[in-house]
């Protein structure tokens, strides 16, 4: 195959393909087509962080100025039933754990005494939970809290 | 991982858990290709840094509709792409001005080679039909493969494979015997 179809062949490739099979067998031994398809993908690859027209200005201030005054927002929030839900589930489990055998291998190696450290324990997760769902509802609980009087009329 | 080296579509992710302040690296990533696109359809800088600040907007509001499947600027370039259609259609103004030039942070000797490849590449483009110098810019600068660039434009693939071709050709033939060949060989 001569150099020109091989270069066609080489130029007719789609963006993220790979050089064809017959384009690298005859780049192994033309040193003028390698030396030109080189050149080229190092031009193309080049033209990628590049753009057709230059900018004066960068315009990522004033982009990200909207953005932050869109409506849209992205927070991860969770929800005051799915707070609810989750806590009232870690409450009712507490209460029920002494009711259960879940800690019975526990209970084999300690003993009666371990109800009181174990009921302390999940009463601290309990309290960091909660404390995190407050405060992630600070302000619809003042809300709450600023409307109570109202609603007690 | 630092946040300039994360691909797109992790930087989207991030942007979805709350981490609005990371869709500024895509900003940063696609500000001068969509200003590009921006300009192919107005050829005007206010009207295109204009455009440029819509798409990112829209961009964003939409962010959640991107489901991962295709790389994100296919995505972004089907928004700007529909953008630039829904506001020509609606009459905004059309003149003819010439490109803004810009300091560039790369060293002499590459900044001008790569000047020199991008004007030749734009001298071989404003040869080309009007209509399919957009397809043109969004493969080379876009990187969107001749599939993608027809979903989006509308434009048959061999139609749009056939002025990449003459465009890669012209940028061949302009490439011999200038500076960027001295320098390959350097």
């Amino acid at each position: 195959m001569n150099c020109e179809k091989i270069q066609r062949r080489f130029l007719e490739m789609d963006n993220r393909s790979r050089i064809p099979l017959s384009v690298q067998a005859h780049m192994l031994y033309c040193s003028r087509c390698r030396h030109d398809i080189t050149l080229l993908s190092e031009t193309f690859a080049s033209l990628r962080s590049e753009a057709p027209f230059i900018m004066d200005r960068n315009l990522c201030e004033k982009i990200m100025l909207d953005v932050f005054l869109s409506k849209t927002g992205y927070e991860h929030h969770v929800t005051r039933f799915q707070w609810g839900a989750v806590g009232s589930i870690i409450l009712v489990s507490l209460f029920l754990i002494p009711f259960s055998n879940s800690f019975e291998w526990l209970r084999a190696y300690f003993g009666a005494g371990l109800e009181l450290p174990v009921s302390i324990v999940l009463g601290l997760a309990f309290s960091v939970f909660a404390l995190a769902g407050i405060f992630s509802n600070l302000d619809d609980l003042k809300k709450f809290v600023n409307s109570l009087p109202k609603k007690l009329h | 991982m630092n946040n300039e080296n994360k691909t797109d579509e992790q930087i989207v992710r991030q942007v979805l858990l709350g981490g609005i302040e990371s869709f500024k690296i895509i900003v940063e990533r696609y500000q001068k290709k969509i200003y590009g696109i921006g300009m192919r359809f107005f050829k005007n800088m206010d009207d295109s840094r204009d455009f440029t600040q819509e798409v990112f907007i829209r961009a964003y509001e939409n962010l959640k509709s991107y489901a991962g499947r295709a790389p994100f600027r296919y995505w972004l370039s089907r928004i700007a792409y529909n953008h630039g259609i829904n506001r020509l259609g609606s009459g905004r103004a059309e003149s003819e001005v010439p490109e803004e030039q810009a300091a560039d942070t790369l060293t002499p000797e590459r900044s001008h080679l790569k000047e020199e490849v991008r004007e030749m590449l734009m001298e071989a483009v404003a040869r080309l039909p009007e209509r399919y110098r957009i397809c043109v810019d969004m493969y080379f600068f876009m990187g969107l493969t001749y599939g993608e660039i027809s979903e989006i434009t509308g434009y048959p693939v061999n139609t749009i494979k056939s002025n990449v071709l003459r465009a890669k050709m012209m940028l061949r033939d302009e490439l011999k015997g200038t500076i960027a060949e001295d320098y390959h060989e350097l």
